[in-house]
Parts: C-alpha cells; structure tokens; sequence
C-alpha cells in the first residue's frame, strides 16, 4: 500500500494528503440529514463514479471499520459512533470519498512523502467529475458551504505528517508551532504522557480556507515544509556530530527491543521506530530500511492486529505485535 | 449497554483481559477501548478538524435576546444549537445567521471573501459575468489593435449588459 512506500523527502515526510469538504444544496448536513437523504447522496456518487469501490460502513464490525481507520480510509468519527456512512475508495486506496460525515462528502487524496500536488490533482479531478452529478452548495461570498465554518470557502483542508526527532529533542518545537499559527498553519503532535510529542510525529497542515485560493494554500503549506525539513536535517547532523556515541547506543539499544521483544504495545513500538527511522536517516543502521519499519508499522496497529489474525485480548495483540517486528526487521 | 469504564457512551468493544492469571472482561466504548489498546490515535492525526472552536468563538460574540428566537426553516437550527456544536445544520443556515456569523468567521479565518474554485452550476448562474468578462477582454484587443470602431461597438454592448445585470 502506498503508506509503506518511501515517497519525496520519504526520510522526513511520512505522508501528505488533501481534503475537499462538500456538501449538496436541499439537503441538511450530515449531523441533521435522514437515512433517505444519505442514500440519494450516495447514488449521485456511485453515478458519478462508477469505477470506485463502494463501501457501506454500517455492514462492518468494529474492527473491520478501526482498520478501515487505521488505513486512513475513514476518519476516527466515522469508527467511532454507531452511525451510518460509506465510502468510495480507489483501487490503490491513495482516494477515499467520505459520504455521511459531517460533510457530505469529504474527498481525500493521500499518497506517500511529500506530495500535496499528486494529491490536489486527484482530489479536484474527482471533484470535477462530482461536480458535473451533483449541486454543491455554494455562496458567491463564502465559497462551499460546510457544516463548519472552519472549512467554508474551499473547504481544502491539506496536511503533511513529519518525523521531527532532532527539532523535538532540541526543543525547536514550541518556538515553531508559535510561529507557523500565526501564519495560519496548525501543527499537531500525538501527545501520549507528558508533553513531548509521541514519536516525534506531527501534522502540519492549512487552516485558513477563505481569501485564500487552492493554489496559494498549497504553495504556502509546501514552502513552510521544505523549510522544516531542511532545519531537521541540518540539526540532526549537528546532534549527531556532538554525540556520536551516545547517540548510537540510544538508536542501536531501540532497534534490539524492536528486533527481539516478545511483547510490545503499540506507544512503546511508535517510540521505538522513531528512533530506528532516525537511525536509518544518519546511516548507524544499515541492514533496516523505511519501507520495512513503514510496513511492520502498519502492520502492527491494533484493529489491524484484530481483524487479521482473530486476536481478543490486548496482550495477544501485543505478542502478535512482537512477532511481526522480529519477521519483517530480521538482519538481512 | 454503556460503556463499563467511562459509563457515558455506548460500549462497541469487548475486551478480555488477562492480569496475573486472573481473566477478566469487559464491554467498553471505542474511546476506552483504544486507551487500552495503549493506541495513541496515530490516525486521529490525519484527519485535523477543529473540534468546537467555531462554537467558543461565536460564544464570545454578544448578540440580543430575540436572536436566540430565530429558527432556521429547513433545518430547524437555533443560535444556540450552532453556539453549542460549532456546527451548521444546513447550507440555509449560512442565510439565516448571516448577521452572527459574520464576524466570527472574519475572526478564525481573516476573510470572509472566497476566491478559489468556483462550481459548475454557480458558471452558469452567472452567464452575464462571464460574457461581460469575454467581451472586455475582445475590448482590450480591439484597442491593442487599434480598431476603434470594433471597440465602439464592444463598449456599448458591455454597458448595455452591465445595466441590464443591475436591474435583474
Ligand atoms: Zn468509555
Ligand atoms: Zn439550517
């Protein structure tokens, strides 16, 4: 799948994706719409786009739909609630169309590394095709309409997830954050305990959608990313320089847990992989590459686990998870 | 059923869990049962939508009494329902509560004037526009080249389109 691949700037950005939020005039949004209505909206797209897989969330367990999440084919909401929705997916899964989320649709480009103009294009050619089935509700002032307003106008939400260890542990972070929100950026961390980010991963992405074009938004979003990523590569050669050995045996000592533990949560192998990710960037482990660490990853989250090999407690997830990292990292 | 731990949403998820030997079961709700999984929502991070900013924002707005009356037709939808989700029932909303979400949405997004992608059936609403638009550009040609007579001509039919745009 096209998230274990190593895309542009792969050693950085792990992923880049591109959301359209629309929605259809006459009918109420998703939080107020009926069975009825989702099922009209849901013919207008399988008529629109007849080539895409159709995927009715409501006939899914719970694991098959944390799974679908895992895949970033739903978003968390749509595994949440007991609700109804479907999907309309692509057949290398790089599109998903969210139908019956708070938008009616939410058209989603994703692909590996960076790669937010791959992602544009596909979104706003299926947009284009949506375009010419359906009516979207549209203002000449406030651009498409959308259940928030946060995403009124072009309803372009596009985000790029970074691998940021040296600009964490140097605590270049904050200062960053403050700056790029003032830019209409947002910047986000998985935050498990404490307050440094988990793994070292964050998403930027755009916030503004009015005033702004598409084009403008990506450009902009683009630009501050390269800039990230020439900063975190520069202070990551500086840290290495100053601590060679101590840094070494930190990523050495993570890939032997990763490579031989029995047992492993998934917040304990996310921090592992950050550091063996780091490894591989500065050349102390050469026998791992990322499209290895990427799959065992994916792999190994917990709904996948589940569906996959029938497991039903937490501790059976977390030997299955040991015993995937020891296959797919084993010493070549 | 509810969820066992936090009691408050509906439980999806059965868990069997076993700690020092000693099996135990529950039934959890997928937020609980993700805090247990020790999954730190690594996927929640590809989805960043704002949750109720919109709603503190329009909170912070002070608005008359009889506002908190109006009720949008299609979808039902009060001021107060919109302050508490952040969330708009339907397009007609946008209408309705022009007046109050006006300045909020200038606050969080720093205009309010889309200028980006335009959809197919908002062209053709406007067929005037555009061939006012072609004909400027013909009129700019017209003078590059020097046909003043040609560009005579294209300047009556653009004031005469104008006037007739305004009075529709
Ligand atoms: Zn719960
Ligand atoms: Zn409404």
């Amino acid at each position: 799948m096209w998230y274990t691949n190593f895309g542009p700037s792969g050693d950085i950005v792990l992923s880049s994706r591109v959301r359209l939020a629309r929605n259809i005039s006459k009918i109420p949004f998703g939080n107020k719409m009926s069975d009825a209505d989702l099922e009209k909206i849901e013919s207008i797209c399988k008529d629109a786009l007849p080539e895409l897989k159709f995927i009715d969330l409501s006939k899914m367990s719970v694991f098959e739909r944390l799974a679908l999440k895992e895949n970033h084919l739903i978003s968390p909401e749509m595994a949440d609630e007991k609700k109804s929705g479907s999907i309309l997916v692509n057949d290398d899964c790089t599109l998903s169309i969210l139908i019956g989320e708070e938008d009616h649709l939410r058209i989603q480009a994703m692909d590996s590394g960076l790669s937010l103009e791959k992602c544009m294009q596909l979104a706003n050619q299926i947009d284009d095709r949506l375009d010419k089935k359906a009516d979207f509700a549209f203002s000449d002032e406030l651009g498409y309409l959308t259940c928030c307003p946060s995403n009124t106008g072009t309803g372009l939400r596009a985000s790029v997830m970074m691998h940021l260890p040296a600009l964490t542990q140097t605590c270049k972070m904050e200062s960053i954050i403050r700056s790029l929100s003032k830019l209409g950026i947002a910047v986000r961390g998985i935050y498990g305990e404490g307050s440094t980010a988990l793994a070292n991963i964050y998403q930027i992405s755009n916030q503004v959608t009015l005033g702004i074009s598409e084009e403008d938004s990506l450009s902009r979003l683009s630009q501050i990313v390269d800039d990230i990523i020439a900063k975190e590569r520069s202070i990551s050669l500086e840290i290495y320089q100053a601590n060679k050995f101590r840094l070494e045996d930190k990523i050495l000592r993570s890939k032997g847990i990763l490579q031989n533990a029995r047992i492993i949560t998934s917040g304990e192998a996310l921090s592992l992989i950050s550091d063996v990710r780091w490894g591989i960037n500065l050349g102390i482990i050469k026998d791992i590459n990322h499209e290895q660490l990427l799959s065992a990853l994916y792999e190994s989250f917990p709904a996948t686990i589940a569906k996959n090999h029938n497991t039903s407690s937490p501790l059976e997830r977390d030997l299955k998870r040991g015993e995937i990292f020891q296959k797919v990292l084993k010493s070549n | 059923m509810k969820c066992q731990k936090c009691g408050s949403f509906d439980a999806t998820t059965h868990i069997t869990e076993i700690v020092n030997g000693v099996k135990s079961e529950s039934w959890l709700c997928s937020k609980c049962a993700n805090a247990v999984d020790g999954n730190f929502s690594f996927e929640s991070l590809f989805h960043p939508d704002f949750d109720n900013f919109f709603g503190s924002v329009l909170n912070q707005q002070k608005f008359l009494d009889t506002s908190a009356l109006k009720q949008c037709p299609i979808c039902k939808s009060t001021l107060s329902d919109i302050k508490k989700s952040g969330r708009l029932g339907c397009s007609e909303c946008y209408s309705v509560f022009y007046d109050f979400l006006i300045k909020p949405l200038k606050e969080i997004q720093g205009s309010t004037k889309h200028i980006g992608k335009i959809p197919g059936s908002a062209k053709s609403n406007k067929p005037g526009e555009c061939e006012i638009q072609k004909l400027k550009d013909l009129l700019d040609e017209a003078v590059q080249k020097q046909e003043f007579e040609k560009a005579a001509e294209l300047r009556d039919r653009i004031k005469l389109l104008e006037k007739g745009e305004k009075e529709a």
